[in-house]
């Protein structure tokens, strides 16, 4: 694995230590005895994040250069991680079934522009599939909701 | 000997009858399907059958069982080597080369490879269970706290190995890993720590679900953000895969340390298959020529997970027919399944019930044969699975992942969690951190901290005492010898390549 931007790895570094101290204090509000090992475990992670962040400082300077692909670059995550949210939030709602189809169609026709034959095809016919081997197979009741 | 060889011959006539027989097919079927898909564990797949074997004769009932435990175990490598997600914990290891070669174009060759593995893992565990079961056994009684605290650096010790080319970076994913699996109650106290209130977190962090989170997820991202990703595929026959089978013999040193890994990991009780896989993938990595190749799609590392953690189903039932100490969750719940027909283990279940013993263990063997044509025939409905386009496989493998999380507890809490480790699984990937010694450390937190503790107790609580007692003792020296050996060659590996 090749090492990152300076400044990339002077982030990791920090957010690591930061996030280990956090944690670390977080310890105190437990009895000592049940938190030895993640203590230890914490003062270990600070450690290394330090050590981390040393060897980033050392790294050559980043050439200068705008980045214009940050935003595009976590847009499609950041579209990905709101869906299955919202998808979760919907099984909870109106139910597995009605939820599933409206995510399976809604992220096909998103990335992919598809003809809705095939996605509605595929929606149900993966959605039959996990009901047969989830739901009959095995035998786990699916989240209802408000619908199915 | 020839106690042995009487049971083998009373238990192979049981198997001439054709409903037992079906009975292995579908227990394999079964197994294949429940292994495959990612959230479902050879555990729950073995305790949702128990139930319908109360019916049946004792020999039937446990073949269909056992025929479960055999073919989960390695179908769970179908979804690791596919989609990148492991079908069972046992097969985490396996993905670190499996996906990799799925992604070269070789994705027909990992899965005949890996099938391969498995069933020579575990036929060969199976024959140290049919004629070494009695003096095996011995070794499980030989691991107490300290022994068990010592096993768990020594798999930590792996970290070093899987984090090539940036292993402070791996020691930090590692300890977050043991971290997380300290969320939950603590093993000896019982004090609920660091679950922010959420009562399904009172029992840890749950494996399977942050498996799928951390793998899935960030592939999914990865493939719908590079419009221009399609997996290569080759066109993968039956046939075609069947003739790759055999190229699993081109690696036979591989397969004997592996299995003999296998059998080890699993007399020890409570090891698990996932440590197994992982301790074989190391040492197919520290012994091969081309360390460097491992992790970009080298077969050896597929062959070495496999076999490793097939091999773990004979030996976890070594000490649960002997002792009635169960390897493994899974052979915890074989043990129930044999109280329930009213068998006791120990010395008298291969004397008194020597037919239904050695029908059972006859039986695996006949399992282990009965997957590859069928664990194959759904790993070709999975190749052409995975030529769909990423924007309609991606949606479906993020579905799949959504129900493999609600599928284990029945709770939506798990894909909530399933989706957080998702997020940092991603993070992890921006910030080019290995996410297995993560995997690793959360398989073997909870036993070093458990186990620690348990030592501790033992010696209340004097440091000093506990490290006399590990260097006299003759099993603690062994393991700390492997662990430093371990972590020798590591650093070893790693200042050649930084050299070159």
């Amino acid at each position: 694995m090749s090492l990152l931007p300076r400044k990339k790895e002077i982030m990791f570094a920090l957010m690591m230590t930061l996030i280990s101290l956090a944690l670390l204090v977080s310890t105190y509000n437990y009895s000592s005895e049940s938190v030895y090992f993640p203590r230890f475990l914490m003062w270990l992670q600070i450690v290394f994040s330090l050590i981390l962040w040393i060897r980033a400082i050392r790294l050559p300077s980043d050439p200068i250069t705008v980045d214009q692909t940050a935003k595009t670059r976590l847009a499609i995550p950041f579209q990905i991680f709101t869906a299955i949210s919202l998808y979760i939030l919907a099984i909870e709602f109106i139910g597995y079934f009605v939820a599933t189809i409206l995510f399976l169609a809604g992220s096909m026709y998103l990335f992919g522009r598809h003809r809705w034959l095939v996605v509605v095809g595929v929606s149900v016919g993966f959605l039959l599939t996990i009901y047969i081997l989830f739901g009959l197979l095995i035998g786990i009741r699916l989240p209802e909701g408000l619908l199915i | 000997m020839e106690l042995i060889f009487n049971g083998i011959l009373v238990g192979a006539s049981i198997l001439f009858d054709p409903y037992i027989i079906l009975l292995i097919l579908l227990g394999t079927v079964l197994g294949v399907v429940i292994g495959s898909l990612p959230g479902l564990t050879s555990t729950m797949g073995v305790a949702l059958l128990v139930p319908v074997t109360f019916s049946m004769p004792p020999a039937y009932g446990l073949s269909l069982l056992g025929a479960i435990y055999c073919s989960s175990t390695y179908a769970g490598a179908i979804s690791a080597i596919l989609i990148n997600i492991p079908g069972t914990p046992s097969n985490c290891s396996t993905l670190l080369d499996g996906y990799p070669m799925t992604k070269k174009g070789q994705g027909s060759l990992a899965i005949a490879l890996a099938t391969s593995a498995s069933c020579i893992g575990g036929l060969l565990s199976n024959v140290a269970l049919l004629f070494l079961a009695p003096p095996l056994a011995g070794i499980a009684l030989m691991f107490g706290p300290m022994e068990y605290f010592l096993i768990a650096l020594f798999g930590v010790s792996v970290i070093a190995s899987l984090s090539e080319g940036n292993m402070i970076k791996g020691f930090i994913s590692g300890i977050a890993g043991l971290f997380l699996a300290t969320i939950g109650m603590h093993p000896i106290t019982g004090d609920v720590r660091f679950t922010l209130g959420v009562p399904e977190l009172f029992s840890g962090l749950p494996l399977v679900v942050a498996l799928i989170g951390l793998y899935s997820i960030p592939e999914v991202i990865s493939s719908l953000s590079d419009r221009t990703h399609k997996i290569e595929t080759q066109d993968a026959a039956v046939k075609g895969l069947f003739g790759q089978m055999f190229k699993v013999f081109e690696y036979k040193m591989i397969l004997l340390r592996s299995t003999v890994i296998g059998i080890i990991v699993g007399i020890v009780p409570g090891a698990g298959s996932s440590i197994a896989g992982f301790l074989a993938y190391d040492d197919a990595k520290k012994s091969s020529k081309d360390p460097k190749s491992f992790g970009t799609g080298n077969p050896a590392g597929v062959v070495s997970s496999e076999t490793a953690n097939n091999a773990v189903v004979g030996g976890s039932l070594i000490p649960t027919l002997t002792l009635g100490i169960p390897g493994n969750a899974v052979s915890a719940v074989m043990l129930g399944g044999l109280m329930i027909h009213g068998l006791k283990p120990g010395p008298e279940l291969f004397v008194t019930n020597l037919d239904v013993t050695y029908a059972f263990i006859m039986s695996m063997f006949l399992a282990n044969l009965a997957f590859v044509p069928i664990g194959l025939l759904v790993a070709k409905f999975g190749v052409g699975f995975i030529k769909m386009p990423t924007s309609i496989l991606g949606p479906l493998v993020i579905t799949l992942g959504v129900i493999g999380s609600y599928a284990l507890n029945t709770s939506l809490v798990d894909v909530w969690i399933m989706l957080a480790v998702g997020i940092l699984g991603y993070a992890m990937k921006e910030f080019n951190v290995p996410r297995e010694p993560l995997v690793l450390g959360l398989v073997l937190g909870t036993m070093a901290e458990g186990e620690l503790a348990r030592a501790l107790s033992l010696v209340h609580g004097s440091v000093s005492k506990l490290l006399f007692e590990m260097f006299t003792t003759p099993i603690s020296l062994i393991i700390i010898s492997l662990t430093f050996l371990s972590i020798f060659k590591g650093i070893r590996v790693q200042i050649l390549a930084n050299r070159k």
